[in-house]
């Protein structure tokens, strides 16, 4: 009895299988045609481009971006980006913006599903860039840039390009904005002053301990150093210390800036770290950094309300200081750089936009990615909204926003193409873009820079490293546990997790790209 | 043939009772069938350009790619481990719970009921918040006490000998309240000729527990003891990451299969491990329910599940 | 006589005793929370979280409720999405249930591994994702945050469980006298059934209600983002509450900035509703349940 009960619910279950799987090749074939047909399509509309500019098909171009929730009055903006876009493309703009922390994953189902979109925001630390391309998510633009985005191929340098490229094509558009890395430190201007710290004055970590140890004496509830799991002082600091990124910021593996030899070292291994680790844990033990670092994701709020003396910036721009300032609760701040000017692969590709595969006009998408940086006012609009109601211009020809308007994305203008076509907010000087693009200019290139690691032959290696960074990296480089203890635990577990082979993997990369380059 | 004939004759004789249960079959069809298509992800190397289903085979990579770092077996242990003492602690506290109940009038019930049970209206995320008024470094409330006392103040979030307790201290104080419920339900439903005729013969309290409440209890225990097992490799993902605020000093108690795959896609995306984790997971626990509900069988027909 | 009394107010005594104090465990913590939510920012750094409030304010309430519109939007769509998933689950899982409850009926054993089967057979998220988006298309619409969460197994087999307990007699002198399966089972079936359908019915909505997973995955519109989602999105970041502070603008008194209590307060405005539902509820719940007990 129960054996055919059992059976039957078997032969119940292999029917439903065999149902399922008839549905599934249905999917698949829909999922084929659909994947030929967009290639297609892609051939047509850019010949029908080509031909025919003025006449084409009208055109939904959906875009997304990592800019904090989707903001409440982004269908007014939208409805008058699309007024412009509809004149010059024929095409219309969705805008998704999904919330910072969710768009990871939000990226992965949206790309492995194969959903349609056009256009998304990648970079190398969020929806990864590398992933992406090596699994097929992206278009190659080559052609398609040639073609349709003259005004991008024009204003963008072409080190910029070099930064993007996997395996000698691009796959996304770098945004054009800071690009050279220095590391800063932000200090309330109020605190130094009183405590006689001249920020300028900073060559290595231990010259912040008197100022910190002042402030921790003189001001009741203020953290001196405002270290979180998202702002370590470690990786906050390796321009300083002379390092540069390989495969990722967490990834053991670095070369020395500078160093023409371009040995790959693990940074975790270094003196430097070791190093930096002491002190930084002299400064938890002693109350400088919150106790719960570790587990605190930002401090943003704290910053706001001025319980926050001083954190380390990370990059350092031209007219760093407004947006510091308010940061820091509108209390006046030094944002002073304490290391060289580099430009690096990775800060380079730290702000890109990439067209998706499943687009069904990419020539579209580029075409209007190119628009973002020719014509000032889309990219105003985009990015401030409308004006007198999300925000309103001064008499000296600054811009402020409006409270509570519903629209700003004056924070994430790095996201949207040309940052070069910003209105100045109020405090900012007119000269800030200028700046930032002879910074840009004068820096050092990295001796790696334009080399970008293909993960494949190590994969297993990089993930296993990878998991023992992230399980020790935010303890140690808070200053939470005993370097003295926990680091050889740490070395030794990615000894165990084959950072050997993951080194020699990327030492041999380089030396080919170098061959390859003739650097 | 006979057997099948017969089973379509009693199905059409009973097409009202399958017209009622279509509606939710079809629900799972939808929701739960037909995504089990997914099975062949962990076999494939995603290529998004060629969609899941043209993407390449490669067989058992990436379960191997999975199994090569010692974590997952750490991950696994921490499962199994937590989830047993959850297991245990729950049945335990709420069964006594429930019977300490049904001892009681109604309005004492409806207190300590609303009481029990409020804990489990609240997500994850509040009760990470909670757990961290109790255990923030600074101003938490146990280290206002230990430093009250004189002790040293504890680093909680980075010292994970505690952590096992905390966990369970945390899936008891939510799901003890639920599981109260169901049990004292299940209690209220027990024909009460049963209990007066004892109460007739003189049967104290603790023997009416031992010989009417739990075995009659008995099947309900069975039922969702083994619903658990069945999950025992999955975990409540929320307690396991919030509740720890994804600390990594304590990863090696509170780091669980789920957390491991969630963290793993997040720093290293990749479809075919986190597949190859879930259908490793689904397989194993399948496999024990299996077997438990085997060994339920030969103690005790009457509680199998199947 | 008068020693089985004493014997028997010690054992409830010390019942008492045992679930006054895990009570109290389980409500002073929610107290902590409100009481921190009423505290004033800085005497919360001064002196630590404490029982009762050093210093009472209400600020961070006025700062959540500074732009209200998001949080009664959301408000919105978690109590419409609880209430019709609610109902919905309820009758879906019920009807189910029962089907697989009847042991007289051949299929209902098999209809219970189907059932059974889906709860220990997960093939993970993708291809789910992939149904509800491609094939659905049911995303950024209220149905997705209520259809994927419509059949539960686990509240089918405690349903299950309930209605199996109902005497089969019952139902065959329904049939007797012509009643059909549908007929009885809303005739006779439910009306018996209330202790079953207000416990699971009160676990569907708090599954409803506690949701953020279907909304992360599925929302795109800030118009049907759920209360909880917006609760994890400020946990993760509280200038979500009022992302204008983003901008450099700073006419309002940044100083003041509620870290700490605003987030309090809006667990105490996410799981506050339910906490005063409960009750009402449980009214029904307590009688449908005496009910269930005197039928036996």
């Amino acid at each position: 009895m129960y054996k055919s009960k059992k059976s039957k619910a078997l032969t119940l279950t292999a029917g439903l299988l065999l149902l399922v799987s008839l549905v599934l090749s249905g999917c698949g074939k829909s999922n084929s045609t659909a994947d030929g047909s967009s290639a297609t399509s892609v051939a047509s509309s850019t010949q029908q481009a080509a031909t025919t500019q003025g006449t084409l098909e009208p055109y939904e171009i959906k875009w997304y971006i990592d800019a904090g929730p989707q903001q409440a009055d982004i269908n007014t903006v939208q409805e008058a980006l699309n007024k412009q876009l509809e004149k010059s493309i024929n095409a219309t703009v969705n805008i998704v913006s999904v919330d910072f922390g969710n768009y990871d994953q939000k990226m992965q189902m949206v790309i492995a599903s194969g959903e349609k979109f056009d256009l998304c925001f990648t970079a190398n630390w969020a929806n990864n860039y590398y992933q992406n391309v090596n699994k097929g998510a992206f278009l190659p633009l080559d052609d398609l840039l040639n073609q349709y985005a003259p005004t991008i191929n024009e204003t963008l340098p072409k080190i910029g390009w070099d930064a993007a490229k996997v395996k000698g094509k691009i796959y996304a558009i770098p945004n054009y904005q800071i690009w050279a890395m220095t590391n800063d430190i932000v200090v309330r201007k109020d605190l130094a002053d009183k405590y006689k710290f001249d920020p300028k004055t900073v060559t290595k970590l231990e010259d912040l301990t008197p100022f910190f140890e002042n402030v921790k004496k003189g001001e009741q509830g203020i953290t001196p150093n405002g270290v979180t799991k998202g702002c370590l002082p470690w990786g906050r600091t390796l321009v300083m210390n002379g390092f540069d990124e390989i495969a990722g910021r967490d990834v053991p593996g670095v070369i020395r800036l500078g160093d023409a030899d371009t040995k790959v070292v693990n940074q975790f291994e270094s003196e430097e770290f070791k190093n930096n680790l002491k002190i930084v844990r002299d400064w938890y033990e002693k109350g400088y950094i919150r106790k719960d670092a570790a587990t605190l994701s930002d401090m943003e709020a704290d910053k706001k309300a001025g319980k926050v003396a001083f954190q380390f910036g990370g990059n350092y721009s031209p007219g760093a200081d407004v947006g510091g300032k308010a940061q820091f609760g509108g209390n006046d701040v030094y944002d002073v750089p304490v290391s060289k000017s580099y430009l690096l692969t990775s800060s380079i590709i730290a702000t890109m936009t990439a067209v998706s595969k499943t687009s069904e006009d990419p020539a579209r998408a580029v075409m209007f990615y190119d628009l973002l940086f020719k014509d000032k006012t889309l990219y105003n609009t985009l990015t401030f909204g409308i004006e007198n109601k999300h925000y309103k211009t001064n008499s000296d020809g600054t811009i402020e926003m409006i409270k509570n308007s519903g629209y700003d994305y004056s924070g994430c203008g790095w996201e949207f193409g040309n940052q070069f076509n910003a209105k100045f907010l109020k405090g900012q000087a007119s000269n800030i873009w200028d700046e930032t693009v002879k910074l840009n200019n004068s820096a050092e290139g990295s001796p790696i820079l334009g080399f970008s690691f293909d993960p494949e032959p190590v994969k297993t290696e990089l993930a296993n490293c990878n998991s023992v960074v992230s399980e020790y990296s935010i303890m140690l480089e808070t200053g939470s546990v005993d370097p003295d203890k926990k680091l050889p635990e740490f070395l030794n577990k990615l000894k165990i997790a084959g950072v050997d082979k993951l080194l020699a993997e990327e030492q041999k990369q380089i030396d080919q790209w170098k061959k390859d380059n003739g650097k | 043939m006979f057997k099948k004939n017969e089973l379509i004759k009693d199905t059409i004789k009973n097409k009202g009772l399958l017209l009622l249960a279509i509606p939710g079959l079809l629900f799972l069809l939808a929701f739960n069938y037909l995504p089990m298509v997914g099975i062949i992800i962990p076999f494939k190397s995603i290529d998004f350009a060629k969609g899941i289903i043209r993407s390449d085979w490669v067989g058992f990579n990436n379960f191997k790619f999975l199994f090569s770092s010692g974590d997952i077996i750490r991950a696994t242990t921490n499962t199994i481990i937590s989830n047993l003492l959850f297991i245990i602690a729950t049945l335990i506290i709420s069964m006594a719970f429930a019977i300490m109940l049904f001892d009681m009038s109604r309005k004492a019930v409806k207190v300590y009921q609303t009481a029990l049970f409020v804990p489990y209206f609240l997500s994850w995320v509040v009760i990470s918040y909670i757990v961290y008024i109790f255990l923030n470094p600074d101003m938490g409330i146990l280290n206002q006490f230990l430093k009250a006392f004189g002790s040293e103040a504890i680093n909680w979030y980075s010292e994970p000998k505690h952590w096992r307790f905390i966990l369970v201290i945390a899936s008891l104080w939510k799901n003890a309240g639920y599981y109260t419920i169901l049990y004292y339900t299940a209690l209220m439903g027990i024909d009460s000729s049963y209990f007066e005729a004892s109460d007739i013969d003189g049967a104290t309290k603790f023997q009416q527990i031992k010989s009417i409440s739990i075995p009659l209890l008995a099947p309900l225990i069975m039922l969702l003891v083994l619903l658990q097992i069945g999950r025992i490799f999955f975990s409540d993902f929320g307690l396991f990451y919030f509740i720890p605020k994804d600390s990594g000093a304590l990863y090696p108690v509170t780091d669980v299969i789920d957390t491991f795959v969630f963290r793993s896609l997040k720093n290293n995306p990749d479809l075919g491990m986190t597949a190859a984790a879930g259908l490793y997971q689904t397989a194993v626990g399948f496999i024990l329910v299996i077997v438990v509900n085997k060994i339920t069988k030969k103690l005790n027909p009457d509680l199998a599940m199947f | 006589m008068r020693g089985k009394i004493n014997r028997i107010s010690i054992t409830s005594i010390v019942f008492h005793l045992v679930l006054s104090i895990f009570s109290l465990f389980c409500i002073i913590p929610i107290i902590y929370i409100v009481s921190i939510s009423l505290t004033d920012e800085n005497s919360l750094s001064l002196y630590g979280y404490k029982l009762v409030p050093k210093l009472v304010s209400t600020y961070a309430y006025q700062f959540v409720f500074a732009s209200p519109k998001q949080v009664l939007t959301s408000y919105g769509v978690t109590i419409l999405v609880t209430a019709i998933g609610s109902i919905l689950s309820l009758l879906v899982t019920s009807m189910l249930a029962y089907t697989m409850s009847r042991r007289d009926f051949k299929l209902s054993k098999l209809i219970s591994f189907v059932v059974f089967f889906t709860m220990i057979f997960n093939t993970g998220l993708v291809p789910w994702y992939i149904l509800i988006v491609r094939y659905y298309h049911i995303n950024n619409t209220l149905l997705c945050l209520i259809l994927p969460y419509v059949i539960v197994p686990w509240n089918v087999f405690l349903m299950k469980g309930f209605l199996a307990d109902i005497p089969l007699a019952l139902v065959e002198s329904a049939k007797i006298d012509g009643s059909s399966e549908l007929n009885t089972f809303f005739k006779i079936i439910i009306p018996i059934s209330k202790p079953a359908l207000a416990t699971v019915g009160l676990f569907c909505a708090f599954m409803y209600w506690n949701d953020w997973w279907l909304g992360m995955l599925f929302i795109e519109k800030q118009s049907l983002t759920p209360l909880q989602l917006m609760l994890y999105s400020i946990m993760n970041n509280i200038t979500y509450l009022s992302s204008s502070l983003q901008s450099g603008n700073i006419s309002i008194d940044v100083s003041k900035m509620p870290n700490e209590t605003a987030r309090m307060a809006m667990c105490v405005l996410a799981a506050g509703p339910m906490l005063f539902v409960f009750p009402f509820f449980q009214k029904f719940f307590i009688r449908g349940l005496t009910v269930g007990a005197v039928k036996g």
